[in-house]
Order: C-alpha cells, then structure tokens, then sequence
C-alpha cells in the first residue's frame, strides 16, 4: 500500500502554502474517492495529500440574482438535496442524483468531481453546458475562468492552485437542461457515452440558443459545434432530436463512441423538449 | 488527522474513530480503506470487503450518519468521526424493527450482502421515514445482491418503515 501522508490544513491560505511548498510531490484530497479507486487500481496516489476537508468556506451553495456559487467542498448528496439547484434547474438536480450511488454521492464533492479530470465522470458536461465558470486560487491570489477552458491537470501541474467555487449562471426564462448518459450494467464505467444539452426558445417557440456537450469512456466533454448549428431556428420536437444526434454522429471527436454517444444526445434533447412544452407559455410544436 | 505545518511533523500512524458508539483506535496508513480498518484491527466483520471499489455496497457504514463506502473512505478521513456499522444499529435483546422486517420478508439468503443492506436502509429510512417503492429501488440501487432477487428487501424496508408510521418503533433506533 502507498505510504501517503495526508495533511491537514487549517485554512486556505495554508494549503497553498503546503501545496506550494512540496511541489509536484503533493495534490490535494478532497472527497477523496478517486484517489482511493486509483489506490484500489494500483495506480499511483502522491506521497503528500493535502486535505481541503473541515474548511469551512469551502462548502455550500449561495444563491445570487444572475448565478449559483457552489463551494468546491460541497458533496454531490448536498446539492441532490438542495432546494436552490432543483429550482434553479430540474435537470441538474436529475443529474446529480446520477452520480453513483447514494454512497459516492455522501463522499464526493464537486469540486474533486471536476479536479478528477476522468471523462466518465457526469458533472462536466452538464456544467459545461451551463456555462459554468470557476474560481481558482493560487499563491498570485483568486483567478476565473471557463470550466470549458481549465485542465485540471494544468492547476494540478502548476502545484500551487486550489479549485475554491463553481459558478452556475442562472437559467434564463423558456430553456431547460438535460443530461442522460448510457452505462454498463454494474457502473464501471468500461461502456459510458453521455450528453448535456441546454436548450432556449425564442418567443415563436424556435430553438434560439442551443448548447450540445458530449463525453464517453475515452474522450472527455467537448462541445459538438455542428450539431448545436443544427438546432437553431428548429423546433422542440421528435424530428429535431433525431436529425441532431444524426449531426453528433457525424461530426463528434476523432476517436470518440460516436453510435453511443449520439443515443444519448436523442434522449437528453427529448428530455430538455419536454421541460420546455411544459413550461407555462410555451406550446407543443408538433412535428415541425 | 492531525494538522502539519509545511516543515512537518511526522504523520500520524494511528487514528482515533468512535466506531458504534466506543472510542477506537485503528492503524494507518492514511489512505488503508476504513473497512480493512474495522475487519482487520477492531474484528468488526459486520461490512464486507468484496469489490474494493464502491460498486457493491457490501462495506457500507454510516460516517457521521452518512451512508458511504467503507473501501472508499482513507482511515486519515474517518478520524475524529462517527462510524457506525450494522452490529451498532442491532439492539442488545434483539433485532431492530427493520432487521426483524428482513427477517420476516425472507430478505436475506446467503447474508454476505445483508449487513450493508441494512446499514444503506437504516440511512434511507433515517433520511425519508416514509419512502415510495420507487425511492427505495432508487436508494439502493448501489446495494448488490446475488440471491434474493431484491423484492424481498424492498418489501421488507417499506415493512419497516410502515411499522415506524404506526409508532413500533424506528429501525435501528
């Protein structure tokens, strides 16, 4: 087994300090799920952990007007269970309660989730299409960008940066989100294609914004920029949601489960169609 | 866990968990699962090692009252906290209401897999006492069983959580 020394740190600014202190030799722990799957695997855990666990300000979701601020130390079941999510958006409160089982979700935190950088793992895609941003702190101070411009192994290869938040920006009125993945059997993982779409209509009813994001097994979350031409100006509707996977299989990553992966797209559109044509003021279209 | 300066002192080698309610004392090193832990060092064979890595559910504790895996969990996590196995959630004279429904039901055949499917009920009926068939099939989705089939653990937890609505008592109370 491993030898690795796990460090406690009484708050941020001494996490940095270890982090940057034993360098490449060190990363962090924060739910610490992956790093024990990884030890189980044989793989390689680092000899240093530093671990984000009981700082405080860490952990939590903080609603403002425009976004959600979600701490990095928060747990997936937290946000499952967290009225400001499910009201904010149904489907990524669907997603979240995806994650696992109810035990991964007791011990994992979002911000391992994403700092994990596996492509199987749920959350990405759906906060990539949710244009997530994060806020990340170094020895420099506080820096935010893109969920869809970080690396995790960049923070992680600079050794000195530390995810704090995520940053959710509030639905707008008439779109919706979906995420639907397909799994083996048992949740191993060694079969995983998965879609997050976010869809917003116009006020004649036709897909005016259209957010497609893709993973599987081998290549992480991506956008699918073809496909997210073909919804706009469409409708909400059966026909849509096949001509646009059909897109996905056409046109995804080099090397990616493109069959797989355009299945799940079908669904997460269906699925975010019929959030929208249940929203109040928004009508069916039929088959257009 | 203990807190370490950037120039450190030595990590510790033993933990100090409240494992079912008695102060415990497990050795290290950090990132040794907690089950291998509990079986190994405090003979609490209650949760079971099969898998390894989280999909089965057989090592299921509660940590500080959360359900979890107990392969999943570095012992440098568990100090300080609460651990309560299935042997904590069994009465002195007796079975709790929701082993006696699992009894009663037939929901358990080999029993390899029953200590962590009491524990991951006990963690349901906790969070909801009043359960849908659905919310149940949904919560122990990660609870693998290889002989009954599930019905008769679903039937049995909504037993269970039935008795505690007419006020016979919680499971595991």
């Amino acid at each position: 087994m491993t030898a690795t020394r796990v460090l406690q740190p009484a708050d941020l600014d001494a996490a940095v300090e270890i982090l940057q202190a034993h360098g490449p030799e060190a990363a962090l722990l924060a739910g610490g799920v992956t790093w024990m799957l990884r030890q189980a695997r044989g793989e390689d855990v680092p000899s240093v952990l530093i671990s984000l666990e009981g700082i405080d300000t860490l952990a939590g979701v903080v609603v403002h007007d425009d976004r959600l601020t979600i701490g990095a130390m928060t747990r997936l079941i937290d946000l499952e269970r967290s009225s400001a999510v499910a009201a904010m958006a149904p489907g990524l409160a669907e997603m979240i309660a995806h994650v696992g089982s109810v035990r991964i979700r007791s011990q994992a935190t979002i911000g391992g989730n994403l700092a994990a950088g596996v492509p199987r793992y749920d959350p990405p895609p759906m906060l990539m299409a949710l244009d997530t941003r994060l806020r990340l702190l170094g020895p420099a101070g506080t820096r935010e960008l893109a969920l869809a411009d970080w690396s995790p192994h960049d923070s992680r290869g600079s050794g000195v940066e530390i995810l704090v938040a995520v940053e959710i920006p509030t639905l707008p009125p008439r779109a919706a989100v979906r995420y639907r993945s397909l799994d083996d059997v048992l949740g191993v993982d060694v079969v995983h294609a998965a879609a997050a779409v976010r869809i917003g209509l116009d006020g004649d009813g036709a897909i005016s914004d259209g957010r497609l994001v893709v993973a599987d097994a081998l290549v992480g979350p991506r956008r699918c920029t073809p496909a997210e031409q073909g919804l706009i100006g469409r409708h909400p509707v059966a026909e849509t949601a096949a001509d646009v996977a059909a897109l996905v299989a056409a046109g995804d990553a080099p090397g990616a489960d493109r069959g797989l992966v355009a299945i799940a797209t079908r669904r997460a559109l269906v699925a975010a169609f019929a959030d929208l044509v249940s929203q109040p003021g928004i009508a069916s279209s039929g088959s257009r | 866990m203990t807190t370490e300066p950037t120039t450190a002192a030595p990590a510790p080698t033993t933990y100090e968990i409240v494992v079912d309610g008695r102060p415990s004392r497990v050795e290290g090193p950090a990132m040794r699962p907690l089950v291998v832990a509990l079986r190994d060092d405090l003979d609490i064979t209650g949760p079971k090692v099969p898998c390894g890595i989280g999909v089965c559910g057989a090592c299921s504790v509660l940590l500080d009252g959360e359900l979890v895996s107990g392969c999943l969990v570095p012992v440098a996590m568990a100090a300080g906290r609460h651990v309560t196995t299935v042997a904590g959630l069994t009465p002195d004279d007796g079975l709790s209401p929701l082993q006696a429904a699992f009894v009663a039901h037939g929901a358990s055949q080999c029993g390899f897999c029953t200590p962590g499917q009491v524990v991951a009920a006990t963690a349901l009926l906790t969070h909801d006492p009043d359960p849908s068939p659905q919310d149940v099939t949904a919560w122990m989705a990660g609870n693998l069983c290889r002989c009954t089939g599930y019905v008769a653990i679903v039937e049995a937890i909504l037993d269970a959580a039935d008795g505690g609505r007419q006020g016979v008592g919680r499971p595991g109370g």
